[in-house]
């Protein structure tokens, strides 16, 4: 008897529970919500600031909503408070270790902090990590990236290599081939960025990117290597 | 009629007898699921209703310069005041204590009305700002809740007691969603010592609440940290650093306690009913004069904290406002506890030393966040004097093992500090300021129980085989030799017996008397009686040896490996004479 009572009892107080936390958890979705649409408002705005204070506000009623954490994370790196937003884009790769955009976030406040042992390794996870929308299109962009990058602090064989595994993906596009053409010139590989330039010509013959590019590039072989012909 | 009575009267009463402690056994397991789920629901409810209140009362935005966050405070801390002194006498401060006191003064009882003043004061207090933590009231409701179960059953007083801490274990592992530490922290603190007998129902209650309490907040953990990797053994050295901090800082807090609260208890009766009112005002003031983050329970804050929000001045100023407030919100007699506060001001020591290793020593790797979160368990061993709950607390809150190391050297270093500079710890401290003197784990591991190795005696008496008659044994043994001891062991096919003198010397004139007797040629463990000394080790307490001395005069003291063999005898006075040097 006592224990079907005990029982009754239990179900009752699960079920007022279960109304009381229904109608608290709304109430903060809603708050969330609310203030989610008001930083991302000011951060469209630009005034990350103001951002970061409705943004901390959505999450604190709202805190597992990744969106939120993303867009926090952005704006407290726009506010120039990169620990901060280092911090929050670790707590994320925690739950998702895979993700392309979060390892390309940190690979980037690495990189800001001049601490390349990091900035590197997550460039390179981002490169083969989960992306939504185009992924072929977003890998491509990440490598030529590291490959700027690896350019920029002077490593310019490991430059080309990216380059390399990066063209793999590159679309057939004359902006994009010119594009390419330029990052082997900066790279210091000019016959690799001679034959970009000459495939942007090729797919668009008036591409003045590509036309100056080559043209750059053919005196620097000139001076150097005068076995290379003309593009055209 | 009680169920305990229905199942007696059920039963046929020679199968009554036997079948009534394992009914009993299953009952009490049963109850604890149910006392879990019931508290599980009642701290999810109380959870929900200081967020709800803080949202009313506080707003959806509390930001420094706005003036309800000193109004509000101070004007609710004077309603709870009011329905504490004439409606909830037995809420005052945290729950921890009074659980305790339940249990070992009252056989743990604690009223329906204790339950709900906790409850609606707690989550008024708190949800209005005051510096004070949900955690320790429900561990009082869990354990209301298995005390207003147990009475309605009919369970016995020894039965009833033992129903307290589970219900403590379950109001605790669901809010802390930390079934682990729920556990130890009751078996730590609260009970005061392992005990298998209620270990089982302890975990059950813990599992079943925080199933309730995950059904409704979900399955995470309460703060999310990075993976830690300890590249640089140095980084070890700034986990020692923090730990000897959160010692240092740990004691700061229970000084500020110590000092405070009996001063503020001693305050004339008008005077104490405005405390609450005035510890409001000036937490609420803390909050409107550029710290919010400090009232309240404070999750948001070590959130924060753990996510590097924070810069190292704001770090530190938080961690000393929130000793400062939370000692004044406690001393006050404002219903709450000091689970969160202790981790609000361990996350943000945490979080300092992790800036300050940032800042100074960027080559190394560890995250803000591990630190803050190393910081919350050195914190709790430090202050609330529970390392092994300690370090679970911290694996289990984050879901991340990779941080153990770090969490045990820091944990380790601040535990021993506070020990050796506050020698009482802070829950003994408030129990001994209400006057009340309550058994500890800590004060028992300090105890060094004797054993019967402490006892034991290498001179034996004469040992005599049993399958011998008294003839035979006088064959080989002088009768003087035989009855000039106390006693004589005697080494029966089933056990040992020792014998007194005086039965020993009427064996042996009977057996003078009438040599043809049947008797006289009976081996001589027939002669004597059918029990037998009890078989005990060296190891064992030496307190189980006092119950046998009204039937024995000495007892034998086996081996572990070989149980014939004997380690020697352990007798009253040698036992006595033990203690008495022991208290020397």
């Amino acid at each position: 008897m006592i224990l079907s009572v005990l029982f009754l009892s239990t179900l009752v107080l699960f079920a007022i529970t279960s109304v009381l936390f229904r109608s608290f958890s709304t109430r903060r979705v809603d708050l969330g919500r609310e203030f989610a649409l008001s930083g991302q408002k000011a951060l469209s705005e630009g005034a990350p600031e103001k951002a970061v204070r409705d943004l901390r506000l959505s999450l604190s009623y709202a805190p597992d909503e990744t969106s939120n954490q993303l867009l926090l994370a952005e704006a407290l790196a726009l506010a120039h408070h990169p620990d901060q937003a280092r911090g929050y884009f670790l707590a994320l790769l925690d739950q998702h270790p895979a993700d392309g955009f979060l390892n390309l976030q940190l690979a980037r406040l690495a990189r800001q902090r001049n601490n390349r042992q990091a900035a590197i390794p997550y460039y390179r996870a981002a490169a083969v990590g989960n992306w939504s929308g185009d992924s072929i299109d977003e890998r491509f962009h990440v490598q030529l990236e590291l490959a700027d990058y690896l350019a920029e602090l002077g490593d310019l064989r490991s430059a080309r290599a990216e380059l390399l595994v990066a063209v793999a993906d590159a679309p057939e596009d004359p902006a994009v081939s010119a594009m390419i053409g330029r990052r082997f010139e900066q790279a210091d590989d000019l016959p690799d960025a001679l034959k970009y330039y000459k495939k942007a010509l090729k797919l668009d013959p008036k591409n003045t990117a590509a036309l100056v590019g080559a043209e750059r590039v053919l005196e620097k072989i000139g001076e150097g290597s005068p076995s290379v012909g003309s593009p055209q | 009629m009680s169920t305990e009575a229905t199942l007696i009267d059920a039963t046929p009463p020679l199968e009554a007898t036997a079948s009534l402690p394992m009914r009993e056994e299953r009952l009490f397991l049963l109850l604890s699921i149910f006392i879990g789920v019931l508290s599980g629901l009642l701290v999810v409810s109380f959870r929900v209703a200081i967020e709800w209140l803080s949202m009313l009362l506080l707003g959806v935005a509390p930001a420094p310069g706005q003036k309800r966050l000193f109004l509000i405070p101070a004007a609710v801390g004077l309603v709870v005041a009011v329905l504490t002194r004439y409606v909830f006498p037995g809420v005052r401060g945290s729950g921890v204590n009074q659980t305790k006191a339940a249990l070992y003064i009252h056989n743990g009882y604690i009223s329906v009305r204790t339950v709900i003043g906790k409850f609606l004061l707690s989550a008024l207090a708190i949800g209005s700002g005051q510096s004070l933590g949900p955690e320790d009231p429900s561990l009082q409701i869990g354990a209301g809740v298995a005390s207003l179960i147990g009475r309605r059953i009919g369970l016995s007083r020894g039965r009833l007691r033992l129903l307290a801490p589970v219900g403590a274990a379950a109001g605790l592992a669901a809010a802390f969603n930390a079934p682990i530490s729920a556990i130890l922290f009751v078996i730590e603190e609260v009970i005061g010592k392992w005990t298998a007998g209620v270990l089982g129902s302890i975990v059950l209650a813990a599992i079943a609440s925080v199933a309730v309490a995950r059904w409704f907040w979900g399955a995470q953990p309460m703060f999310q940290i990075p993976s830690i990797a300890l590249r640089d053994p140095r980084e070890l050295l700034a986990y020692s650093v923090l730990g000897v901090i959160g010692g240092f800082a740990a004691l700061l807090f229970a000084k500020s306690l110590e000092y405070l609260r009996p001063r503020l208890r001693a305050q004339p009766q008008w005077l104490q009913l405005l405390q609450p009112s005035i510890a409001g005002l000036l937490v609420g003031c803390i909050g409107y004069f550029g710290l919010p983050e400090v009232m309240g329970a404070g999750y948001g804050a070590i959130d924060q904290a753990m996510h590097a929000q924070f810069a190292l001045k704001m770090l530190l100023l938080l961690a000393v406002f929130k000793i400062a407030a939370t000692t004044v919100s406690f001393s006050s007699g404002t219903p709450g506890g000091m689970f969160a506060p202790t981790l609000f001001i361990g996350a943000m020591l945490g979080a300092a030393v992790g800036s300050f290793e940032k800042i100074f020593f960027p080559h190394l790797t560890g995250s803000i966040g591990s630190y803050a979160l190393v910081g919350m368990g050195v914190l709790f061993a430090a202050f609330l004097r529970v390392p092994l709950t300690s370090v679970f607390m911290v694996l289990e809150v984050s879901g991340n093992y990779s941080i153990i190391f770090p969490v045990i050297l820091a944990n380790t270093i601040a535990y021993l500090i506070s020990r050796i500079l506050q020698p009482v710890p802070v829950f003994e401290l408030l129990t001994n300021q209400d006057g009340l003197y309550l058994p500890s784990l800590e004060e028992e591991r300090e105890e060094n129980e004797l054993r019967l190795e402490d006892a034991i005696e290498s001179m034996t008496p004469p040992i005599v085989a049993g399958s011998h008659s008294i003839p035979e044994i006088l064959s080989t043994n002088r009768k003087e030799d035989l009855l000039e001891p106390p006693c004589l062991l005697v080494q029966c096919s089933d056990g040992w017996y020792a014998a007194r003198r005086d039965e020993l010397e009427k064996l042996i004139a009977g057996s003078l008397d009438d040599p043809s007797a049947p008797s006289t040629q009976q081996p001589l463990e027939e002669n004597l009686g059918k029990d037998r000394t009890p078989i005990i080790f060296p190891d064992q307490p030496l307190a189980i040896a006092l119950s046998y001395f009204q039937r024995w005069p000495v007892l034998p003291i086996s081996n572990r490996a070989a149980r014939g063999v004997l380690e020697g005898i352990v007798s009253l006075d040698g036992v006595l004479r033990r203690y008495q040097q022991t208290r020397l």
